[in-house]
């Protein structure tokens, strides 16, 4: 019996060993030093006794370049020194590692510090919170006025809802939109057939009779997809409920004059009667298209834009805490740097898609919104394609973080900022 | 008494083995639960929205105003 407890005790020790092992296996990182190397070899070799004229011209070339570099980075260090005493004194009450971040900036852009002399402390705070690209564009044009439209919003829950609806809804809504783009690609498909008699048909009779029967056809396509947009802007967590309301209302509308098109087609007793009635269907699908976009754009350039902000700023504050460590952060800097351009241009786009929208959504020329449309649809698929490039980044900057034993995704980030001309602020 | 010691033993070095297993499937909830796989899953989600996004339909209508 007591040869068994021993074996128990053993048992239980050596599982302890290794579960332990285990934890720290993922935090051994022995190549940092190894980073430093190339810098040590790129030196001069010792037997290099008699230099030729074409490389002593390279050698003193070389040690000019350094001199001008050498200058060049006391010249920052000492701009760094000063704009770390003026953040110090603007902004003391948002944490260093948040505030530093300003200083990585100096390596991008002159003179940092004259800019953020002439800033207020609220200004000061919203630059600060400000994405690195954001940042560099803002400090380089020097244009604080830029400030003025960004608003400081609290991070009260990392998926940035503006609603709450739960994720069934959310997911029923998306399929049941999915499945009626089928329903109404298979009805598409019955259009082809009465497309083609409408096309062939040669009598007036014959022509009203295949159109009738093609623009009822086309109703029912726009109606099926309608009504799933509307369930699908409703249970969206990025549209404020004022917005929602708006587009539920013209929805709503465009399906009720939809179904009074269906009775005047089959009161049409003229071929011009009927054209008519085939414009106003046009009419009504872009109004379709309208909410169909922004159904899918509140969710790329609110939802997953501002998720991808915040985990650059995490990934700032990752930077920080191995900075702290004296790790070597040049790939990781560098990394963040690539995505904060990236999601710059995301925001570009979205700024443009809203823009688009606002103005589709207020034309009345129908020619001008279908145009606005395109636009639209072009800047939200850019948007989404520019962040598909960002994700594989985001995951890199993961990489390197657990490689440099620092945290990313806990990282606490209490405050972004937003850009007001959004529509969900 | 062995038996009974041996008993309460086991029972213990049971729950210390189940909480290690836990404590690992915890990790692997966090995992799926944090903000960079929920940003991938939301841009995977909307992929085939995205491309669901064109204007076929009035292109067609337009088409079918020109035979009327």
């Amino acid at each position: 019996m007591k040869k068994i407890f021993l074996f128990l005790v053993l048992f239980l020790l050596a599982f302890n060993v290794t579960a332990q092992g285990e934890g720290t296996d993922v935090k051994d990182d022995s190549s940092v030093d190894d980073r430093l190397e190339p810098a040590v070899i790129d030196s001069q070799p010792d037997n290099a006794l008699i230099i030729p004229e074409p490389e002593r011209k390279k050698v003193r070339e070389r040690v000019e370049d350094e001199e001008v570099k050498t200058e060049n980075r006391k010249k920052i260090e000492g701009n760094r020194e000063r704009l770390r005493a003026l953040i110090e004194e603007k902004i003391k009450d948002t944490p260093a590692a948040e505030r530093n971040r300003i200083l990585k900036i100096t390596e991008r852009v002159e003179n940092v510090d004259t800019f953020i002399e002439d800033l207020t402390p609220e200004e000061a705070k919203k630059f600060a919170l400000l994405t690195r690209a954001k940042q560099i564009e803002i400090a380089r044009e020097r244009k604080a006025k830029k400030l003025n439209n960004i608003k400081i919003m609290e991070v009260k829950d990392e998926e940035f809802r503006v609603r709450q609806i739960s994720k069934e809804n959310v997911k029923k809504a998306v399929e049941n939109l999915k499945e009626a783009i089928k329903q109404s690609d298979k009805i598409e498909e019955n259009l082809k057939e009465t497309r083609e008699r409408l096309r062939n048909a040669e009598k007036n009779e014959e022509k009203l009779a295949a159109g009738k029967e093609h623009f009822t056809n086309a109703v029912e396509a726009q109606l099926t997809e309608l009504n799933s947009i509307k369930e699908r802007i409703q249970n969206n967590q990025d549209l404020t409920a004022d917005e929602t309301s708006a587009a539920v209302e013209r929805i709503d509308n465009a399906i009720s004059k939809l179904n009074e098109t269906k009775a005047r087609i089959e009161a049409a007793t003229t071929l011009d009667e009927l054209k008519q009635i085939g414009k106003k269907i046009r009419e009504y699908a872009l109004i379709k298209h309208i909410y169909k976009t922004r159904a899918v754009q509140a969710n790329i350039c609110h939802g997953i834009l501002l998720r991808s902000d915040l985990l650059e700023r995490k990934a700032e504050l990752a930077l920080s805490d191995a900075e702290k460590n004296g790790q070597d952060t040049t790939e990781l800097n560098s990394k963040i740097e690539e995505l904060s351009t990236l999601l710059e241009t995301a925001r570009t786009k979205c700024a443009e898609a809203k823009e688009s929208f606002n103005s589709a959504k207020e034309t009345d020329d129908v020619e001008a919104r279908k145009e606005l449309i395109k636009s639209f649809i072009e800047s939200v698929k850019t948007a989404h394609k520019t962040l598909l490039e960002a994700n594989p980044i985001i995951k890199e900057i993961r990489t390197m973080t657990n490689d440099l034993n620092v945290e990313l995704d806990s990282q606490k980030v209490d405050e972004i900022v937003v850009e007001e001309e959004d529509g969900n602020e | 008494m062995n038996k009974q010691i041996l008993f309460i033993f086991l029972v213990a070095a049971l729950v210390i083995v189940a909480g290690c297993g836990n404590g690992n499937s915890e990790g692997t909830i966090d995992q799926s639960g944090n903000p960079v796989d929920n940003a991938d899953q939301a841009l995977t989600d909307a992929q085939s929205e995205v491309e669901d996004l064109e204007l076929s339909d009035v292109d067609s209508l337009d088409e079918d105003l020109n035979l009327i």
